[in-house]
């Protein structure tokens, strides 16, 4: 392929890269895909976004927890007193003893503040109710006091700090049907927002930001700028909701339906299903638009069983599906839009999620990919010599493998090794993926910069006397990345096909954290139609829309206009 | 002369590279290799385990450097107590290694050599991917031809979308598909594992061709739309060039513009795309046979990585890398007999 200078093509290839059929629209499905893989844990969750209730269960077991604590804490007490006392300083051994009551004595002291402040924050703001608590928490800051200070020669308040916990216990009952008790205060909590990462927010303010941008076509500069303020909210918002929620109870609609939840309002995710929440009851049920998904209110399917256990294989005992809160009715089309798995688990919230993996190991490989292969390439033709024949035999031992067969095995032998490193598989996937599929972009790019390397304006800048580096990085490497560019969607697509091929076959992502490949590892396994579908028509859309613009920009490109 | 020469040493080489590959590959795996295979055994085999583990080290001689290691891998003089005179053995064994046609044996089936079972996964594997693709050629070259000579035209668009369609499929979801939709699950037109049936008679062609005609088409149809690509642009720029422009000029009839000159210069890039074909079969027969449940190399190379067989894996990877050379020596050589432009370069 001819390839002009890219500060020649690049200013018109996108306006040429926007006209052709079809390219608005791959480039608007592509950026579907991605925003639901980007905002999967906003839009499929168990937990909701905000929840204002009292969290009884942890109450109580807050409240029940607090005495033998206490109790606990004094037999620490008495450990850590004998310890000092046999501390002698020239004996390791005794320091030591001595080091780790003290230690355990702190571990306590923790775990008995961590109650207080639980039982503080539910039980009413009256005074009465605050001023027991206010006592005990008095003691205890001068006994922590006193463990720091080291005077641990007193131990006798220690058992009435736990008398007094008991009877904290009873005059702080929460208050039951009787109506007798104490009245609770409702805690607003983030459970949702609690759980994400630092990234995950970064993730989603960067993308954000960036549709916001590109839909107003800004400058560089606003990039920066928006770069800046994604930073600035994702560290706001995981700083404002990393606080612990104070939410013990981890299953909030199960909380909600036994009454551990005390609960007044919620609102949850548009699908709200974990990716992990199993429901054996309603195992293995078609997509419920379907009419076959129909349920009776004993679990049993209403136009009677499924072929696959009509076989002769056993139908599994039908038990009543519980509808917790918050999700669709039993046979609203609603509830599982894409069926359920072999384990209850919704398959529209998995793929949701498995988009995640698939999309980071194939977008993360193509970078790596194009950044090495660039890299090596330039190199390798700029300075042709030793460099040049050492990654080019590289390159031909490399190339002589079928690039698939290699990266799975490289990525199944060597998967416990890198697991024992503390690599994700996640990241040895995509590590592998790039270590092989390198090779590629670094022939077309070696090519070019050979041909670069002899053009006027190199022999100008050389006859300048300019140095190597900066005729390197300033006169060859920008040249010369066109034909790289023009092969990125390609190298996009056939890394994330490379991923989800290596998931089905199961030494990629493994399982219970999805991705779409590993999603049909699963579908093959449990051999019902309907988990095979959505998966692979996601990765295939993904491919095509990649497909699609890669064709597109490979002649927009290319400015010979007979194509 | 000077030319093969080099060529053939260069070849050499890569074959070194190739075999220092599948060491490596080796040697990834964690641990020392011994220890973490027997690690699981259960007291109960616990003797047999220590056998093997025995036989294990002294095959491999873990206890010797690393460059000891791969010359006793690479062969074709065996390195170990039992070994050629010359280094040190008893000479009981004198030959082993890759060079002396020696891959080893399996560890869990110690009566399994993994050159002889390998050589009869390739006489699976082999042909699934010649069949694959003769056909992928004989669907893709006139496809590219007619798009080619089409440009712009509702066919070419269509047939090209088709083809994006196909490169973006994963082979082995189309696979599933296939499985469920013509199945007995679906329409119950093919068999769907295996390649014959339980009660057919051993030279029962019409039961294989069944059994093969979905493998063969999950195996070809991403090699069709490259195929297709490559060709369709060749054609393109073949049929706008000047000396067809003269041939018409010179009033050449227009089956023999099609057929000598357009056709036989646009062979030669999709031609040597056999090299580029053949690697990614083989590499796509680690699914299809999957899936499929075929005997061949890429189900033997899948099952030994989930036994744990790395042995047989790597000499898997490394007669696939044999193969992938094959083929673009293959491309070369039919690259130089279509095109005369390389052919007199060669001399």
């Amino acid at each position: 392929m001819q390839v002009a200078e890219l500060s020649r093509t690049l200013p018109g290839a996108w306006e040429r890269l926007r006209a052709r059929p079809g390219a608005a629209l791959a480039l608007a499905v592509l950026a579907l895909v991605l925003s639901s893989a980007i905002f999967a844990p906003f839009l499929a969750s168990a937990r909701p976004y905000t929840l204002l209730a009292v969290d009884r269960g942890a109450y109580e077991t807050c409240l029940a927890e607090l005495e033998p604590l206490l109790r606990g804490w004094n037999a620490r007490l008495i450990e850590a007193a004998a310890a000092k006392q046999a501390l002698r300083e020239d004996d390791p051994q005794s320091i030591h003893a001595a080091w780790e009551a003290h230690a355990a004595l702190l571990r306590e002291v923790r775990a008995v503040d961590l109650r207080l402040s639980t039982v503080r924050r539910y039980a009413s703001a009256e005074r009465e109710a605050q001023v027991p608590l206010d006592a005990l928490e008095l003691r205890l800051r001068g006994w922590t006091g006193k463990v720091h200070a080291g005077e641990l020669d007193d131990l006798g308040p220690a058992a009435e700090l736990a008398a007094s916990a008991a009877l904290l216990r009873e005059s702080h009952r929460p208050r039951d049907g009787s109506g007798a008790g104490m009245r609770l205060r409702l805690q607003r909590t983030f459970p949702l927002f609690s759980d994400l990462a630092y990234w995950e927010w970064l993730a989603a303010f960067a993308w954000l930001g960036a549709l916001v941008l590109f839909a107003r076509r800004a400058g560089p500069r606003s990039w920066f700028a928006a770069a800046a303020v994604a930073l600035l909210l994702a560290t706001l918002c995981s700083a404002v909701f990393r606080a612990p929620s104070g939410l013990a109870t981890r299953e909030v609609k199960l909380g909600i339906a036994t009454g551990a939840l005390e609960f007044s309002s919620a609102w949850f995710p548009p699908i709200p299903f974990g990716r992990d929440e199993t429901r054996l009851s309603e195992a293995s049920r078609p997509p419920t638009w379907m009419a076959s998904a129909e349920l009776d209110e004993r679990g049993r399917f209403v136009r009677g069983p499924r072929a696959l256990h009509a076989a002769g294989e056993l139908e599994p005992a039908a038990s009543p599906v519980t509808v917790l809160p918050a999700e669709p009715a039993l046979n609203s089309p609603m509830r599982h839009l894409l069926g359920t798995d072999a384990l209850g688990r919704d398959v529209f919230a998995r793929v949701l999620w498995g988009g995640r993996a698939s999309l980071a190991v194939g977008l993360l490989a193509a970078l790596g990919v194009l950044g090495i292969g660039v890299l090596a390439g330039a190199l390798a033709g700029f300075l042709r010599g030793p460099f040049d024949a050492a990654c080019s035999a590289l390159v031909a031992v490399l190339q002589s493998f079928p690039p698939f067969f290699l990266v799975v095995t490289v990525a199944a032998i060597g998967a416990e090794r890198a697991a024992s490193a503390r690599i994700e598989p996640l990241v040895w996937v995509t590590l592998v993926i790039v270590a092989v599929g390198w090779t590629g972009i670094a022939r077309l790019v070696r090519a070019e910069a050979l041909r670069v390397r002899e053009l006027d304006y190199v022999r100008a800048a050389r006859a300048l006397g300019y140095p190597e580096a900066r005729i390197f990085l300033r006169h060859v490497l920008p040249n010369v990345l066109t034909p790289a560019l023009a092969a990125a969607a390609f190298v996009a697509i056939s890394a994330m096909l490379a991923e989800s091929s290596v998931s089905f076959l199961g030494f990629g992502v493994r399982l219970p954290d999805p991705s779409w490949g590993a999603l049909l590892q699963e579908a093959r396994a449990s051999a019902l139609g309907w988990l095979v579908a959505a998966p692979g028509a996601l990765i295939l859309l993904t491919c095509l829309a990649l497909a699609w613009l890669g064709d597109a920009a490979r002649d927009a490109l290319d400015p010979r206009e007979d194509r | 002369m000077r030319n093969l020469l080099g060529r053939s040493l260069r070849a050499c080489a890569t074959l070194l590279g190739l075999v220092a590959v599948a060491f490596v590959l080796l040697r990834l795996a964690p641990g020392d290799p011994a220890q973490l295979r027997f690690a699981s055994a259960d007291a109960v085999e616990a003797g047999a385990a220590a056998e093997a583990l025995a036989r294990f080290r002294a095959e491999h001689l873990l206890d010797r450097p690393l460059h000891v290691q791969f010359l006793h891998y690479l062969g074709p003089f065996d390195l170990g107590p039992e070994g050629h005179a010359l280094f040190g053995g008893s000479g009981a064994r004198p030959l082993g290694g890759l060079l002396a046609g020696d891959f080893g044996r399996e560890y869990l089936r110690p009566d399994v050599e993994i050159a002889s079972e390998l050589l009869g996964r390739l006489s699976i594997t082999v042909p699934l991917a010649l069949v694959s693709a003769l056909l992928a050629y004989a669907l893709a070259l006139p496809l590219g031809v007619w798009q080619g000579l089409r440009r712009g035209s509702a066919f070419d668009g269509w047939t090209r979308a088709l083809a994006l369609l196909a490169y973006s499929a994963p082979v082995f979801w189309v696979a599933l598909l296939l499985q469920e939709g013509l199945g007995p699950t679906g329409l119950d037109w093919l068999p769907i594992l295996g390649l014959r049936s339980r009660d057919a008679a051993s030279g029962d062609v019409a039961d294989l061709a069944a059994h093969a005609v979905l493998p063969i088409a999950c195996l070809s149809y991403a090699s069709i739309a490259t195929i297709s690509r490559q060709m369709r642009a060749a054609t393109a720029e073949v049929a706008s060039s000047d000396f067809v422009l003269a041939a018409r000029a010179r009033g050449v009839p227009e089956r023999a513009v099609l057929w000598r000159h357009i056709v036989r210069n646009a062979l030669v890039p999709a031609i040597t795309m056999v090299g580029q074909v053949l690697p990614w079969l083989v590499g796509g027969s680690v699914l299809v046979e999957t899936v499929f449940e075929i005997p061949g190399m890429g189900k033997y190379a899948f099952d030994s990585l989930q036994r744990r067989e790395y042995d047989a894996v790597a000499a898997c990877v490394l007669v696939s890398g044999v193969m992938t050379l094959a083929g673009l020596a293959l491309s070369d050589f039919l690259q130089a007999r279509l095109d005369p432009r390389v052919r007199d370069a060669g001399r």
